[in-house]
């Protein structure tokens, strides 16, 4: 906590010392208007608040009211009121079902992003420092998943893992020799991860591409030039300068992969239920508003503690360059 | 503007991105073969080969106006996370004030909360305040939903761009709005090339939020497909998808034009 | 670099403009005429009300219908959001739905006087208390390749070995899945459905058997094709209006309904609480009702109608549970909602705890 406020005061330093510095420069060349540190911070608040205020309206008080619901009770008629309990939370964490399913939530999550990491690296390398024309159709193949919808890739994704030796990947490997009996990949774990990878690899690839076509090549050449391979060029400089992409894209891939249902459905089943297909259930089915209201507050949790470990991770990033 | 790829780098890179490149093919692949097929439900592999189902889907006045209207949502709502995104980013990352965190959260809420939830939440806000124009809340909808896109990726740039060289502009003279124009915009393009496209995407395909807000006559894509697959399984699905591939083809092109991701990414 | 900037000034401004022009177009639809909002069912029958149904209307009242489409379960959802605004005025929904959102206090019940054809429904189908008029009657049932599997002949066959991983079970979200409780119910017990259903408890154990046989559970109808392309052997408990038209077309696909009874999935009209112009939702209703409209879209989507004197031609007739003595023949049942419904969320979760991974 201590180290938080070290680093954000250390900005706020540097922020406020560059903007002296400037503001003694700007005196000396003839005498423009003076910036001081609070014309900072109002000029922030200005810029910010078109984009508050509309999330606050629409979506703050509905999401206070939403977490605020998961304390109360619901009478017959499915209204919300007093008394206000903890029931619901008991509850969630009491039944073994319910943290079956958040840890596999978290499973899926992370893996999920961990391997968009892993081969999301390649295609934005090559979308970010390739020839215009691979560039373009890295960028097509890569995001032409976005516009077809969820359910029809699924179905498409049903049709490769499909279990026995109709499935597409199956009649492939056993027909190359490479495997003796059919996998069993649809319904599980192993599915989901591979649906969702497909789904949200974009959002790994586009911030990542954009954070490396910002990397200075001077840095690299400089390296490569006293003489440290190519491997190690990678590791240590450009590796590092692109971590805040990396870490938009894990943190965005984790989040959208943890509030899905579709794809858990339609590939995971009764084997690989996440938290989205729980409150899917509640909303829809059962309308237990409180007890939807509940799940949806421990998955957001979940994902605002991954969100605010990544902000950590890329203020620490600034403060040391 | 950017090192190019050579040498023992590329040897690993290019192949490892074919590889990728084909994963992310391989269902598009399944369902494009779907749609050619002669049987009157969509099967794999398909029976026979025939484009009329094509020619079904386009003249299918429910899919043109469909399309149409994902595409001007997209558009209206890519625009409206611009307008609120950049500037929130900015506030983010140039501006030293208080309750930063806070102010981060806030900004990327959306994409924390489940999406189900906010478009029952929204239908329930709507439905008080007797909102009941379904292209205006569709809007309102889909720029809460695209924003944090644009602030996530405005940001990843803003944090990389020189900040040196604006103060260095400021210095020499320049207007806070020139320094903006000449010297921040092209250095954070790709971000905010990168947060357009995201938009418009994730915009064009959403379904959690459409499917509480849309009415009979403003039926966006993902609903139409959704309905259709619902109903009866035929090769129009998969033609319908197939099209919006080549849509999003245009899009890529149209995106590459206007906002120079090829320039800002590959030069 | 100073023609990127203008043109991406040139794309923002022409994108903002055109925000305005959908907003005042609609709006300047809207103003004209009578409208009514009427939630309907989604697939083949939503498009047969839609594009058969609903222009007649307009042009005999001289007024607009708007459709959303749904299945029941959203439906409600959206009844309950705007309750203090109601948006529609007519709902469409399963019997089940009728029972809950007559307890919410979400609809009122159907202004007879206004409803002449209410006269020619058959009683059995006027539900709870007259909050509910069936306008088509699908059977619930299991799906199979006749090809590959003799249809059953009781559900107990569900249970056995040859289906280990090969039946794919309708997701516990949808009504059918109650279907699943009460017939394993009727096993476990020996009762009839009608009593069965009183004894959900004696189920679970019954329940906990089948999880070998289930590799999945499904929500999108469209999956019944994988019985079709032998991924699995079974499916269900599945509507007959979900099914048929994929049979019609040629699909080795059909239905079979087992001894213990024949499920009823009752499309019911509703009348919303406080709905925008009640005359103009009773005049649909009322239109929903009329023989002609019945027989028409009976036909279409191989659903029975609720209404009496109907006839069909027999390869018609063979998909639809009509008249009533054909009805009573496959022993239609409908389960007492009113008890179902309150116990629901405790079953949704057992259903989770054993069927889960």
């Amino acid at each position: 906590m201590a180290e938080r406020g070290r680093i954000v005061r250390n900005e706020d330093a540097s922020l406020v010392n560059a903007t002296v510095a400037q503001s003694l420069a700007l005196r000396i060349a003839g005498g423009r208007l003076i910036r001081r540190p609070n014309t900072a911070t109002l000029a922030g608040l200005v810029l910010a608040l078109p984009a508050v205020g509309f999330l606050a309206v629409f979506l703050m008080i509905p999401a206070v009211r939403l977490i605020t619901a998961g304390f109360l009770t619901q009478d017959a008629r499915g209204a919300l009121g007093a008394p206000v309990t903890l029931s619901h939370f008991v509850h969630f964490f009491d039944t073994s079902l319910y943290s079956h399913v958040l840890i596999v939530t978290l499973r899926i999550s992370l893996i999920t992003a961990g391997l968009a990491a892993i081969l999301g690296y390649p295609v934005a390398m090559v979308m970010a420092r390739s020839h215009s024309a691979i560039t373009r159709l890295v960028t097509f193949i890569t995001i032409a998943p976005l516009i077809v919808s969820v359910v029809v890739r699924s179905y498409g994704w049903q049709l490769i893992l499909g279990n026995g030796p109709a499935g597409l990947l199956n009649w492939i490997l056993l027909s190359l020799g490479l495997i003796e009996t059919p996998l069993r990949l649809l319904y599980s774990e192993t599915a989901v991860v591979i649906g969702s990878l497909h789904v949200f690899l974009p959002m790994m690839v586009l911030p990542l591409a954009s954070a490396l076509g910002r990397i200075d090549p001077n840095l690299e050449e400089a390296a490569r030039t006293l003489g440290m391979p190519a491997w190690r060029v990678f590791h240590r400089i450009t590796l590092p300068l692109s971590l805040p992409g990396l870490a938009v894209g894990f943190t965005l891939v984790f989040s959208l992969t943890a509030g899905s249902f579709v794809t858990p459905a339609m590939l995971g089943g009764t084997n690989a239920q996440m938290l989205g297909n729980l409150i899917d259930q509640q909303i829809t089915a059962i309308y237990d508003w409180p007890f939807g209201a509940t799940i949806a507050t421990v998955l957001v949790a979940i994902v605002v503690s991954v969100n605010l470990i990544s902000m950590r991770v890329l203020d620490g990033r600034r403060s040391l360059r | 503007m950017s090192a190019r790829l050579t040498g023992g780098m590329a040897w690993v890179m290019y192949p490892l991105t074919a590889a990728t490149m084909l994963f992310v093919l391989a269902p598009l692949a399944v369902i494009m073969a779907m749609s050619v097929s002669t049987s009157p439900f969509a099967a794999f592999p398909p029976r026979g080969f025939t484009l009329a189902w094509y020619g079904h889907v386009l003249a299918d006045p429910d899919f043109r106006s469909s399309l149409t209207f994902s595409a001007l949502l997209a558009g209206c709502a890519t625009a409206g996370a611009l307008a609120f995104g950049m500037p929130a980013a900015f506030a983010l990352t140039r501006c030293a004030m208080p309750g930063r965190d806070a102010l981060r959260l806030i900004l990327l809420s959306p994409l924390i909360f489940p999406v189900l939830v906010i478009g029952v939440a929204l239908l329930r806000l709507f439905s008080d305040w007797n909102s009941n124009s379904a292209p205006l809340n569709l809007l309102i909808g889909h720029v809460l939903v695209t924003t944090p896109y644009v602030v996530r990726t405005v940001t990843a740039s803003l944090l990389l761009a020189d900040v040196s060289l604006e103060e260095a502009a400021r210095t020499l003279g320049a207007g806070r709005w020139r320094v903006f124009r000449r010297v921040t915009l092209p250095q954070i393009a790709p971000g905010v090339a990168a947060g357009t496209l995201f938009a418009f995407m994730v915009s064009f395909d959403n379904y959690p939020i459409s499917m509480w807000l849309a009415d009979a006559q403003n039926v966006p894509m993902p609903m139409l497909i959704y309905r259709q697959v619902a109903s009866i399984f035929t090769p129009a699905v998969p033609a319908t998808s197939t099209l919006m591939i080549l849509f999003a083809f245009v899009v890529v092109l149209v995106m590459e034009r206007l906002a120079g991701l090829r320039r800002a990414m590959a030069m | 670099m100073r023609n990127g900037l203008t043109r991406r000034a040139a794309i923002r401004a022409g994108v903002g403009a055109s925000v305005a022009l959908p907003l005042v177009s609609i709006n300047g639809a809207r103003g004209a005429t009578r409208s009514i909002q009427v939630g309907i069912y989604t697939a083949q029958q939503g498009e047969y009300v839609r594009k058969q149904i609903i222009p007649q209307f307009e042009s005999d009242n001289d007024c607009k219908v708007f459709t959303t489409e749904g299945v029941t379960l959203t439906q409600i959802a959206a009844l309950r959001a705007t309750r203090e605004n109601p948006r529609y005025s007519v709902m469409f929904m399963d019997d089940i739905g009728i029972e809950l959102s007559k307890r919410e206090g979400l609809i009122d019940p159907l202004p007879a006087d206004k409803i002449p054809n209410l006269a020619g429904v058959l009683p059995r189908f006027i539900v709870f208390d007259g909050y509910g008029a069936a306008f088509a009657i699908s059977t619930g049932g299991l799906v199979i390749n006749p090809q590959v599997t003799k249809p059953l002949t009781t559900y107990a066959e569900l249970w056995e070995p040859r289906f280990k991983q090969r039946y794919l079970m309708t997701t516990p979200k949808f009504t059918q899945s109650l279907y699943l409780l009460i017939a394993a119910a009727s096993l476990v017990t020996g009762k009839p459905l009608k009593e069965a259903q009183y004894e959900i408890d004696a189920a679970w154990p019954k329940m906990a058997e089948l999880r070998p046989n289930v590799v999945s559970t499904y929500e999108n109808p469209s999956q019944v094709m994988m019985v079709a392309q032998g991924q699995v052997d079974i499916a269900g408990i599945e509507y007959s209006k979900n099914l048929y038209p994929y049979t019609v077309q040629g699909a080795p696909l059909d239905m079979c309904f087992p001894k213990e009874g024949t499920f009823a999935g009752i499309n019911c009209l509703s009348f919303v609480k406080g709905g925008p112009e009640p005359d103009l939702a009773a005049a649909f209703i009322n239109r929903m009702l009329e023989p002609s409209v019945q027989q028409g879209l009976a036909a279409a989507t191989l659903t029975s109608p609720s209404v009496k004197g109907a006839t069909f031609a027999p390869d018609i007739a063979k998909y639809i549970a009509y008249p009533e003595a054909k009805m009573d023949a496959m022993g239609l049942f409908a389960a007492d909602w009113a008890y179902m419904n309150p116990r629901r969320p405790g079953w949704l979760e057992k259903y989770n705890q054993v069927f889960g991974s």
